[in-house]
């Protein structure tokens, strides 16, 4: 297994940079879409996205390069006013959770890739759910007090629950799998070219 | 100072060896210009100085150096950083941080140097390198004048003894060029052992103890400056100004490039001029000028605030060829392109530039002078009749250049081109006109006769003497 | 002197504040938080800064509170945008002083107090330093495109955007090796203890402000907002 050295610290760190950038461009851009664009914003990353975890993948493929890429880039968000718990934690745990999938050798299969990146972005989703899952009651009684109708409180619940939080999670998670398969289509001629 | 005994190294992945048998000494003292063509070695040299060969490149090493007599092998990469400094020319990938303040205190941090010393270096380093106005700013905001000695100050700050310079020309302007030849001699007389890794050393005239010449991996000659004057190297020119050109020909015909008055916000003032076919224009202009911008207006990278801009669809080869570098291979690169290009042609271009043989290489597995080249045959596939260089000869050797030149002279038959450049020998092989800008306005604009090349290096001295600051 | 508000107490505030919003379900929080932030702010002499937040805060408000007033149909979606960007205002005005009045190189030095990681420190200052880079270099990529008749367009939006990502992916990791070939001559894989150009000690007053800061958080959690 391959270890990380400083050289692989810096890459991700580039990288995380163009993450965040991208990022902001498409959790922008899915937001007009109300909460439900909201929620479903990891996945519209995901598609994007999939393409700088394919080149990770193919150039470093090394144990671990996701779970620090995560932290590097969940750091920034901290740093910027939006470290939020929750997410943190979805967060690194579904990374570290596709670090074990995927980054064990540094020859992997596009579906396995595919598969370790739609989790991590479902953990990314993680962020947003879960409050309104777990807090539902008093998330709900809050909004109430504060004057909004009941009616629309269920509503807007409703897109973070059941039968919608399902429908989120596998939005993310085909659009990030699709991500990775774009990758693979839009890169793989430059690495047949990489040794030579 | 330095010893380098038999040393041999081969990159990982790699069977033919980049340092055979490599041996030379340094004293104190020194001013030292190591040279060859582009892959002789000259950089693999340095990365042994600096100790990244081994600690960041793999491969296999034998022979040794000493450093002050122990060798490099038993020194940690701390003892090495602290003798022997690097001067980075790259703003891109040197910076660390965003503030000038921080990235001066960024090597000294890393070494845990205590707040009061570090506060003490500071201030002697902004006081002998001039950053006082400059200190606690956006590194990217300030002119690329005080960046250059800012990052001077930065291979400073941890008193070393020894210095390294990459290829400080390729990556400055005629004036930055001259003002490092400056420091250099300053340096020296302080007692400081130099090392210049580069294939121009204009700046170097007459301050060099030795010249060590390096030939696929193998020292082929250690010189005199006077010896080496006088060898038959294939010499880029130490005196630039000295040699005679032969004088190109002049026969534009029909129009194809027209500004009226064009002014791009505060940096370029009413530019008009206009450009023909089969005319090769210089432009001159110290860094800040506007050239680039200038460029970028004619090629609508950005708009201009005001005046007229009549062209066809312009290609402009920008200095970092990163941007501009989207094929799975050099053969694909020149395949992206809106009209048809045959296989033939590809070849051909790729022939004339020297990359044949890396045809299925990934373009950014390439060298820096290789990218340059390739974008250059990209140049000579397309249909542009407007083609801008920014640049073109920066990190070319004296054989790469010529062929550039050669191939650029082909292209004006059926274009105009306009090459921003600050290389003076590129500029008389292969301009025929001159335009010269400074403070975004035309100084100067004057076609190359017998009668106005002198033109060309009195602009040279002023742009020189403009940007003069005394180290 | 420095006499500077130790940064980790802005970013301790700030992550806290994420969190009210789950467990105080009492608008006098919000209140709280937009009274303490302002106090910072006037602590730093931000007056225009406090006012501009003030009127926004108050504006946000009042907008809330007359659309559920007066039952306005359909109008209930944006009452809750309102009032999101409300209970956001504190948090932007501490966002604020982080930014504006301390240096990327500044905070990642304070958070060498909490003995980080010093390779993840490292990795965070040059993701900071990067960032901006990026977003210029998007405007660069388009406008090469279309130099080379490749411009971005929607019709194909997969060679678009692959011509797009390739050249910037690829340059990644040609920046990270620059970039690290000059970081090991600056010494960042020196293991010894890092110090930092920016003096940054705990200082009392920075107790003082964080222990303000809880008992005024914590006593109005308990107290609940009932009056």
């Amino acid at each position: 297994m391959k270890t990380l050295k400083i050289k692989d610290y810096v890459f991700l760190a580039i990288i995380s940079a163009l993450y965040m950038v991208i990022y902001f461009i498409t959790a922008f851009s899915s937001s007009v879409l109300g909460p439900f664009g909201h929620n479903i914003s990891p996945g519209v990353f995901g598609l994007v996205g999939g393409t700088i975890i394919y080149f990770v993948a193919k150039k470093l493929g090394k144990m671990w390069q996701f779970t620090l890429l995560t932290i590097i880039i969940m750091g920034l968000f901290t740093l910027m006013g939006g470290g939020y718990l929750p997410w943190w934690i979805c967060s690194i745990l579904t990374a570290f959770l596709a670090d074990l999938i995927v980054s064990r050798s540094s020859d992997f299969t596009v579906w396995k890739l595919a598969l370790a990146f739609a989790i991590m972005q479902v953990g990314q989703t993680g962020g947003s759910l879960i409050p309104v899952m777990f807090f539902v009651d008093s998330y709900r009684q809050e909004w109430i007090s504060r004057g909004q109708s009941p009616e629309f409180m269920d509503a807007s619940i409703a897109v973070s629950q059941g039968g919608y939080a399902l429908l989120t999670i596998l939005i993310v998670f085909t659009l990030s799998f699709i991500g990775i398969y774009l990758g693979h289509f839009i890169l793989r001629k430059h690495f047949d070219n990489q040794n030579m | 100072m330095i010893k380098f005994n038999n040393l041999s190294f081969i990159y990982e992945g790699y069977e033919t060896e980049c340092l055979k048998n490599v041996n030379f000494t340094i004293e104190q003292g020194e001013v030292v210009l190591l040279t060859g063509l582009s892959g002789s070695g000259k950089s693999t040299v340095l990365k042994c100085l600096n100790g990244l060969i081994p600690h960041l490149y793999e491969g296999k090493l034998s022979g040794t150096i000493l450093l002050n007599g122990l060798p490099m092998a038993d020194l940690s990469a701390g003892d090495i950083n602290q003798t022997i400094g690097c001067v980075f020319q790259n703003p891109r990938s040197q910076f660390f941080t965003t503030s000038t303040l921080s990235e001066l205190a960024f090597a000294m941090e890393n070494y845990g140097i205590p707040y009061e010393e570090m506060q003490k270096q500071i201030a002697s380093l902004s006081e002998r390198f001039h950053l006082q106005p400059i200190l606690d700013r956006d590194i990217f905001q300030i002119s690329s004048g005080e960046r250059q000695r800012l990052s001077l100050a930065c291979s400073f700050s941890l008193n070393p003894k020894i210095l390294l310079f990459d290829e400080p020309s390729s990556n400055l302007d005629y004036a930055m060029t001259m003002q490092i030849g400056e420091y250099i001699r300053n340096f020296k007389e302080q007692g400081y052992s130099i090392l210049v890794a580069d294939h121009r050393y204009f700046y170097l005239n007459n301050l060099l103890d030795k010249v060590i010449v390096l030939e696929s991996g193998t020292v082929s000659g250690i010189y005199t400056e006077t010896e080496f004057k006088n060898s038959d190297y294939p010499l880029r020119q130490f005196t630039l100004f000295d040699t005679d050109y032969p004088l190109l020909s002049y026969d534009p015909e029909e129009t194809y490039l027209e500004l009226k008055n064009i002014s791009y916000q505060t940096i370029l003032k009413n530019i008009s001029f206009s450009a023909r076919k089969r005319e090769v224009i210089a432009i001159l202009g110290k860094n800040g000028a506007g050239k680039t911008t200038l460029a970028k207006v004619i090629c609508g990278m950005e708009p201009s605030t005001s005046g007229q801009l009549n062209t066809p669809p312009v290609m402009f080869i920008m200095q970092d060829s990163d941007y501009q570098l989207f094929g799975t291979s050099a053969e694909n690169e020149l395949s992206i392109c809106p009209h048809p290009v045959s296989r033939e042609q590809i070849h051909q271009a790729l022939d004339r530039v020297g990359l044949l043989p890396l045809r299925h290489r990934h373009p950014f597995n390439l060298s820096g002078g290789e990218k340059q080249r390739l974008q250059i045959a990209a140049a000579t596939v397309s249909q542009n009749k407007v083609i801008i260089f920014d640049e073109p000869t920066s990190g070319l050797d004296y054989y790469s250049m010529h062929a550039v030149s050669d191939l650029i002279s082909e292209l004006a038959d059926r274009c105009c081109l306009l090459i921003i450049s600050h290389d003076y020998e590129f500029i008389r092989k292969t301009a025929n006109r001159i335009i010269y800008l400074a403070d975004g306005q035309i100084q100067a604009d004057f076609v190359l006769t017998a009668e106005t090349t002198s033109q060309v290096a009195a602009i040279f001295h002023q742009m020189k003497g403009e940007n003069h600051e005394n180290p | 002197m420095n006499t500077k508000i130790n940064a980790l107490v802005l970013i301790f505030i700030n992550l806290i504040i994420p969190f009210s919003a789950m467990f105080a379900h009492n608008i006098f929080v919000t209140f709280f938080l937009f009274l303490f932030s302002a106090v910072l702010l006037l602590r730093f002499g931000k007056i225009r800064r406090f006012l501009k937040y003030s009127i926004a805060f108050l504006a946000l408000g009042m907008i809330y509170y007359l659309l559920l007033h007066f039952r306005i149909p359909h109008t209930d979606v944006f009452a809750m945008s309102f009032f999101i960007l409300f209970h956001f205002i504190p948090l932007m005005m501490i966002a604020s002083l982080l930014f504006y009045d301390y240096g990327p190189s500044e905070i990642l030095s304070t958070l060498q107090l909490l003995k980080l990681n010093r390779k993840f420190t490292i990795a965070l200052t040059i993701a900071l330093r990067y960032i901006p880079t990026f977003q210029a270099e998007f405007k660069i990529m388009k406008s090469s495109m279309a130099m080379r008749g490749i411009a971005f367009s929607w019709k194909r939006p997969l060679q678009s955007f692959s011509y797009f990502i390739t050249p910037q992916l690829f340059r990644c990791s040609l920046l990270a090796e620059e970039l690290t070939a000059a970081g090991i001559t600056k010494g960042i894989e020196y293991h010894g203890v890092r110090t930092s150009i920016y003096n940054i000690k705990w200082k009392k007053s920075d107790s003082f402000w964080l222990i303000s800061f809880l008992l005024g958080f914590i006593t109005i959690i308990l107290w609940g907002g009932h009056l």
